[in-house]
């Protein structure tokens, strides 16, 4: 028998008894669409991810806390209860100045920047609304997707900011060129409500997603000045050995491929430095462990439908055995048996696998758009469930695959089966 | 003229010890080509099994099997499966026709699993049911046959593939005696016009009668032929 009469009379045989077919088909439906989905959000937000990493620049940044496990304000409790105070003692997991000063004073470290989180209320230009704003420090060198203007500068007294886009329209420029030079007004309040003003100039408009370091989309980061005038601000009137305290420090690197030295030394100063690509890295951990939990579910239903497999193939031989002997008797060899029943089971493999690729595209396009539409509306061009060629063929095969082995069993049955036996008639 | 089918010494023992049961018990048949020969006995006699050892779907305990005058002892399966599916022709008493495919598919079987193209086999196919003049009945289920239109296209269906031999295992059995008359003329026109050879295994004697030949068979000997 030619193979392709092989794969007809099995896929003939597999519309005989449609309902059982259609259960176990429904199986195998539900454990791909569920793989299928996973797969297409882990492909959707690795992309994402690299398209991201890929477009950050700042390779020659170095972010750098301290290595204990001492909790750092704002970062996690302490994990061994409240800890007595005691007076002139610096915070802890705080990196004093003569270790930044030795880490200024490194062969390949041209340049180190405190990093302080800072908190604004709002922000304005003369005679506009005003509207809030998140505000970072600016990593150096990092690629910004400047629309106009430039990075901003950490070595320059005045206070400097990079703007997003959104603002251009809102403050009333008429376009991103005329915004740089302007003047912005942000509204900073103290420990004690009092509010005051502090000024930065525009020196460039950006366009970056969210992802982009705390520099959230819709946000503006800032240049050394300006972040240290203001955290000024918000700790004014606390103890001094708080404001002066520094928990994290970019330090950039003349020589990035010289860059894995420098982090040893920082670790045997017990300081911890991380890149930029390795904390975005660090999500994407967040998502694959969410990833294999949907994928264990997806195989478990896999599992199930393979024994629905097993079961209605052991059914049909039984049906069938007047039919195998006949073919038998006709001078159809064990091997081509053996392939019909393996060929059903992988063809119930295929149409539950494409059912169920066809249904995760389809619910995932819902996601997408839904997603789109709400937390992901700050980050466009990030398709949150994305399908390639190559992951849903994947994904058919082997699910196929499985099923063909599943086949196996039944195959083997109808495959040894007597053709005298067979045709006997009670 | 030569000997298409030749056994010697054939035994077939069913169970072990206390229950040993000796179906055939030292049978030597010669069959040649272009005979009829008929096989008949009792019922439980051994001519089924016999059929079964002549045609490649049983094997013997002992003794030898020589098809067109070679043994095919040491055949492996894959060689008696072709050797069955190119030489041999068969007629069921219960037909087994294919319910849900039609009666060319059906006919056309032995050619898909000889390895010949769905075209091709189809030609073939619909010649086969010219024959058997059924060629009105190509598309219909096998269901939708009467037991005589079903035997006639299992005839079809033997000679499609154009086999020496043709196996009939009770051809008539589950017919009335016209439809009946109409297969055996079928069958023995073909041993007449084809030179196919004709092994009937039956107990009607007038059927047998028409034979070349007859093997009785008793117990699992042969009494005569
Ligand atoms: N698989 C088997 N196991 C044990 N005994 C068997 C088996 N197959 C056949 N026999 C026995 O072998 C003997 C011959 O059987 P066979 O089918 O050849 O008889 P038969 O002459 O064709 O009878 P009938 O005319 O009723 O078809 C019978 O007694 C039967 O019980
Ligand atoms: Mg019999």
């Amino acid at each position: 028998m030619k193979i392709f009469d092989i794969l007809i009379t099995a896929t003939r045989n597999l519309f005989r008894s449609k309902v059982r077919t259609f259960l176990t088909i429904s199986a195998v439906f539900i454990g791909t669409f569920a793989i299928a989905l996973t797969v297409g959000l882990n492909i959707g937000v690795t992309n994402f991810l690299n398209q991201e990493i890929g477009a950050l620049g700042a390779e020659d940044v170095l972010m750098v806390w301290k290595n204990t496990d001492e909790p750092i304000p704002g970062f996690g409790t302490d994990n061994d209860g409240p800890r007595r105070y005691v007076e002139n003692e610096l915070p802890p997991a705080q990196i004093s100045q003569s270790e930044m000063d030795e880490i200024l004073n490194l062969d390949n470290v041209s340049e180190v920047i405190v990093f302080r989180m800072v908190s604004v209320n709002n922000i304005r230009v003369e005679n506009s609304e005003r509207y809030h704003i998140p505000l970072d420090i600016g990593l150096p060198n990092m690629n910004m997707n400047l629309l106009s203007g430039e990075h901003i500068n950490h070595q320059s007294e005045n206070p400097e900011i990079v703007l997003s886009y959104e603002f251009v329209e809102v403050f009333g420029f008429s376009d991103a060129d005329d915004a740089i030079g302007r003047e912005v007004i942000f509204e900073v309040s103290q420990p004690d409500g009092y509010t005051r003003e502090v000024a930065a100039t525009i020196v460039g408009i950006h366009q970056i997603s969210a992802l982009v370091m705390g520099a959230g989309g819709g946000g503006a980061v800032g240049n050394a000045a300006l972040i240290d005038e203001i955290s000024a601000i918000n700790m004014y009137g606390l103890p001094e050995e708080m404001v002066d305290a520094i928990f994290f420090l970019a330090v950039v690197v003349d020589d990035i491929y010289e860059m894995e030295y420098t982090r040893e030394v920082l670790t045997d100063m017990g300081l911890i430095s991380q890149t930029l690509e390795e904390q975005v890295i660090e999500i994407m951990g967040i998502v694959n462990a969410i990833s294999a939990g949907i994928i264990l579910f997806g195989a478990i239903a896999l599992m199930a439908a393979l024994f629905g497999i097993v079961n209605t193939l052991y059914m049909s031989v039984q049906e069938r055995t007047r039919e195998i002997g006949l073919m038998k008797a006709l001078g159809l060899g064990k091997r081509k048996i053996f392939l019909i029943f393996c060929w059903e089971a992988a063809m119930i493999g295929f149409f539950g696998a494409a059912i169920g690729l066809l249904a995760a595209m389809g619910v995932g396009s819902i996601i997408n758009q839904v997603a789109a539409e709400t937390f992901l509306s700050t980050m466009p061009g990030f398709q949150l469930i994305t399908f390639t060629l190559v992951s849903s063929l994947m994904v058919i095969l082997i699910v196929m695959f499985i099923a063909f082995l599943a086949g196996t069993l039944p195959a083997k049955r109808a495959s040894k089966m007597d053709p005298i036996t067979a045709l006997r008639v009670e | 003229m030569s000997v298409v089918i030749e056994a010697k010494n054939l035994t077939k023992r069913y169970g072990y010890r206390d229950t040993v049961f000796m179906a055939l018990d030292g049978v030597d048949v010669k069959i040649k080509k272009g005979e009829s020969v008929a096989i008949v006995g009792k019922s439980g006699s051994g001519k089924s099994t016999l059929m079964h050892i002549l045609a490649l779907m049983d094997k013997q305990t002992d003794g030898e099997l020589l098809i067109n005058e070679t043994n095919v002892g040491g055949y492996k399966s894959k060689q008696l499966d072709q050797l069955r599916n190119k030489e041999f022709g068969f007629v069921f008493q219960h037909f087994f026709l294919n319910p849900r495919e039609t009666v060319l598919e059906n006919v056309a079987l032995p050619l898909k699993i000889a390895g010949i193209s769905r075209r091709e086999a189809h030609k073939r196919a619909r010649a086969a049911l010219k024959a058997v003049d059924l060629e009105d009945k190509a598309r219909n289920k096998g269901t939708a046959l009467s037991g005589g239109q079903k035997q006639r296209a299992c005839i079809a269906r033997a000679v499609v593939t154009d086999p020496q031999v043709v196996f009939a295992d009770e051809p008539t059995g589950n017919l009335d005696s016209t439809t009946g008359k109409q297969v055996e003329e079928l069958l023995f026109n073909l041993n007449k016009n084809q030179g196919i050879t004709l092994v009937i295994v039956t107990h009607d004697s007038e059927l047998a009668a028409k034979c070349d030949r007859q093997i009785v068979i008793k117990d699992g000997k042969i009494l005569e032929g």
